[in-house]
């Protein structure tokens, strides 16, 4: 699938439809590509897999237990990267492995639980040395400092620590006491006094005094603060002395945790692989659920085959208004098949619709059709109208014929080549017999090729297989024209619900259905008009399409 | 003291006036009383608190020292920062430029640098958690300025800090002391039919006028900054309600006054942070007859006066208190420096 392609299919769509919950999630749906001819087996492999994973994820209890875990999981390629290279990882580096272990315990309980039903193993293997490192007093809490468990130095230091200050506490209290009741003041919480300068006997008092020291003064008061004795002063200094022996301490473990965190990376990173697998295949089977896909069948030979094929995104657009999708069926092989139909009939949903199935069932996904069997392309090539080409101010038959031109050279190879519309900006004559001669071209090589025309005489090829949009040909257009009439809605919104996007294989001598001039008398274009194109098509020779024999019964 | 005012309630913010208005100060103080009373606290800052120096202006602040068993709300790159052992419970989404916010609790005693997230949902968010964690009361630290003004609207109770820093006029520190205590004492909007609705614009950031049989009209002005006409061209003589969820000035309200006194009309604004009118233009607005509503109200429970500048000014503690208080009768005011009743 080359860029233009991946977007006149809207594949981006598709992924952006698979939630992913992990960011190595996000790694494995980054690198998704489509499996190729002679990758048979293994893609058959993954779609099994996410086929088991459909049914369990609808197993509610299951997906919300591996929800909460997979949702919580943190991005610690960096942490554990840096613990490779020997560095130290701080405290909440650690705290989040530590819950990044108990996450997988708890998701290996959950796997376990369906064994039966997972075929792939996904590598999780609960770290079990490393959580109980991390959790050296046993609690199970998912909550992490350095412990004193980890070294009775440390746990010895920080009990110091606590005794001093309490010391401290005391001696402050005691002392705060004893200035209060001696000065007749008050001390804040915090140490500090103000004592009003009026009082002067006792400012005096304070010149010497032992236990205030001064800080500031205001022309009404003069700020102190208690003054450290030299033990409450002593016991201080032994604080900062056993701090700075605790930080120490707490470097020393923290680099053996790093060390032992090194020593298992390789663990790991299996884990976060198989977490990152898993999260893909359950977006994946999450989306099958979505899109109410089933698993495509597989085969050696080159087909595609769709049984009512539903395009997942106009399915989504048209239920948002109440209408439904009128599946397509195709079968296909090598050559060449010529999709035609009336206007407004949905060939290019149809050519976009197995574009996109197969692209979706070839990158692994289930595929919104009762039925698909397919060979595997190397390649999908598109000429489908497309907006930014035209923005790119290339002409819209020059881009045309760049697509065209990409896929023809690719045409040996075994791929699917759709294109919409050919040369349709161009004039008739000279249209018609580019897209004549490429169908032609097209019909003995590798590629399933699928063209949608307007041009009676390319269907008609030789050895082409024709089929026919269903159109408005079984709608009621007298019950649709009173409809238009009496309804406020947008007229293109009743005649798009009217039209069936089924496709049926006709003779490949069948005419191309001529609906264009019924939508343009439905649409409400003046009647003299109508008249004047009735009369200009009757001068055609060979002209038995349906729209005439339609407008004779009005 | 502070505690004793703030007891009841669960959630509690200290904003200040302007840096250095004593709100650390008065966090320490409550720090410190709660020690005393086996209370777990749980401590939240919108700014960076807990420095020993102020980035601003460089003046000593005082650091946050927490007992055991605290429960603090601090980031990931502040954490090596800290003397203290903290547990770490949780690491939260909440991300700023001193790495994400976290929660942890404190092991052993030490000095911290206490955070938290920006935004007033965020403080909200963070203080239930504290509260779940097992906290008894959570403190939140907050300054005045409009990015976390909103603090004070999702705490229970509100201790406004003021000091000698607003002004080197004593009287004009009164005066917008007193406008503020004004403001916050702003009448919730009660009418049970307009609550929805407001909630609603307020939340989409969006003008609206409500008429009396309770239909809203959306106006599709940006920032009613300078709308204000336009908003006053859209009063009808049913309207009743203004709900304007930005800021709120006096030239808006110069703008709209004659339109909104003509048919009665409410001004509904989210807080009372969200007003930036001055003093005098607030009291002619109001003998005008302006009509004010706030959506959140703020409880202002107590307010804590410190008569020092950093700038080297100050004011008579004694008079500054007693000033105050002359001005200020239903709240608490107290100076922490003094101590005292």
């Amino acid at each position: 699938m080359d860029e233009i392609t991946f977007r006149t299919l809207d594949f981006q769509y598709i992924l952006d439809r698979i939630e992913i919950m992990t960011p190595y999630g996000h790694i494995y749906k980054d690198k998704m590509r489509a499996f190729i001819e002679g990758e048979e087996e293994e893609l058959k492999k993954e779609l099994d897999e996410v086929e088991r994973f459909k049914n369990l994820v609808k197993d509610e209890k299951f997906t919300m237990g591996i929800r909460d875990l997979l949702i919580n999981i943190k991005d610690l390629r960096n942490s554990i990267r840096r613990a490779q290279r020997g560095g130290v990882l701080t405290d909440v580096e650690l705290f989040e492995l530590k819950n990044f272990f108990m996450s997988i315990r708890r998701l290996k309980n959950i796997l376990d639980e369906k064994e039966k039903e997972i075929a792939i193993d996904y590598n999780i293997e609960p770290l079990e040395e490393l959580e109980a490192l991390l959790d050296p007093e046993n609690t199970s809490l998912p909550t992490f400092y350095i412990y004193d468990a980890y070294s009775e130095e440390l746990k010895n230091i920080r009990q110091e620590v606590k005794c001093l200050q309490s010391e401290i506490d005391k001696k402050r209290d005691t002392l705060k006491k004893k200035v209060e009741e001696e000065l007749n003041i008050r001390i804040n919480t915090d140490g500090t006094t103000a004592i009003p300068k009026d009082k002067k006997d006792l400012v005096e008092k304070l010149k010497d005094y032992p236990y205030l020291v001064y800080l500031g003064e205001n022309y009404m008061t003069i700020k102190y603060a208690l003054k450290p004795t030299d033990e409450i002063d002593i016991l201080n200094k032994k604080i900062q002395i056993l701090k700075g022996k605790e930080e120490k301490e707490e470097e020393h473990i923290r680099e053996k945790l790093s060390s032992e965190i090194k020593k298992q990376a390789k663990r790991i990173w299996k884990n976060i692989a198989g977490i990152g697998r898993l999260d893909l295949v359950i977006g994946k089977a999450d989306l099958a659920l979505k899109i109410n896909g089933i698993k495509p069948n597989i085969t050696y030979d080159h087909v595609l085959i769709i049984k009512n094929g539903r395009h997942p995104k106009v399915e989504v657009l048209l239920r948002a208004k109440s209408f439904q999708f009128k599946p397509i069926s195709v079968q296909l092989k090598r050559g060449v098949t010529c999709i035609t139909g009336a206007n407004m009939g949905g060939k290019t949903v149809s050519l976009k619709l197995i574009g996109l199935l197969t692209a979706m069932a070839q990158h692994g996904l289930l595929v919104p059709a009762e039925e698909m069997t397919l060979g595997l392309n190397n390649f999908i090539r598109t000429s489908i109208e497309d907006s930014q080409s035209i923005d790119r101010g290339l002409s819209a038959f020059g881009g045309e014929i760049r697509a065209v031109k990409q896929a023809i050279d690719l045409s040996d190879n075994r791929g699917l080549i759709l294109i919409d519309e050919l040369a349709k900006g161009t004039n008739p004559e000279e249209g018609y017999a580019i897209s004549k001669a490429i169908v032609e071209y097209l019909l003995e090589k590798e590629s399933i090729t699928v063209v949608t025309t307007h041009y009676d005489n390319v269907a008609n090829t030789e050895g082409v297989l024709h089929l026919q949009v269903v159109g408005l040909s079984n709608a009621d257009f007298e019950e649709l024209e009173n409809k238009i009439i009496h309804s406020h809605e947008d007229p293109i919104e009743i005649i798009n619900s009217y039209m069936d996007y089924g496709l049926i294989q006709v003779d490949r001598n069948a005419q191309v259905p001529k609906d264009a001039i019924n939508i343009a008398r439905i649409m409400g274009l003046d009647l003299n008009i109508i008249e004047l194109a009735e009369k200009n098509l009757k001068g055609k020779a060979g002209y038995i399409g349906k729209a005439r024999i339609r407008s004779k019964a009005y | 003291m502070l505690l004793d005012i703030i007891c009841k309630y669960k959630t509690v913010s200290i904003v200040g006036m302007g840096k250095n208005c004593g709100k650390t100060v008065a966090l320490n103080h409550i720090i410190n009383e709660a020690m005393g009373k086996n209370l777990t606290l749980g401590l939240i800052s919108t700014g960076r608190d807990g420095e020993s120096k102020d980035l601003v202006t460089e003046t000593e602040k005082p650091s946050i020292y927490v007992d055991e068993g605290t429960l603090v709300t601090t980031t990931t790159k502040l954490l090596p920062l800290s003397d203290a052992t903290i547990e770490i419970m949780e690491v939260t989404d909440y991300s700023t430029s001193l790495g994400e916010v976290l929660i942890g609790r404190a092991v052993y005693g030490g000095h911290i640098q206490i955070a938290g997230p920006q935004s007033a949902i965020g403080i909200k968010d963070v203080s239930e958690r504290l509260l779940k964690r097992g906290a008894d009361m959570v403190l939140v630290d907050g300054a005045i300025d409009r990015k976390s003004s909103a603090a004070p609207s999702v705490s229970q109770a509100v201790i406004l800090s003021t000091g000698a820093v607003v002004n080197r006029d004593m009287n004009r520190v009164i005066e917008e002391t007193v406008h503020l205590v004004n403001l916050f004492n702003i009448p919730a909007l009660e009418d049970s039919k307009v609550l929805s609705l407001t909630d609603d614009f307020l939340d989409k950031g969006k003008i609206a006028i409500v008429d009396e049989s309770y239909r809203a009209n959306m106006l599709q002005i940006k920032s009613a900054l300078n709308s204000a006409k336009t908003i006053g061209e859209n009063i009808k003589p049913d309207s009743r309600y203004v709900i304007i969820p930005g800021s709120l000035t006096s030239s808006m309200v110069e703008d709209m006054i004659t339109y909104l006194n003509k048919y009665q009309v409410h001004i509904v604004v989210p807080d009372a942070t969200k007003i930036f009118i001055p003093p005098q233009q607030w009291q002619r607005f109001m003998k005008m007859g302006m009509s004010i509503k706030v959506r959140n109200p703020i409880n202002l429970v107590a307010i804590t006066l410190n008569p020092y500048s950093p700038e080297g000014y100050y004011f008579n503690p004694e008079k500054f208190l007693t000033e105050m208080r002359s001005y200020i009768k239903n709240v608490p005011v107290v100076d922490l420096l003094l101590g005292g009743e």
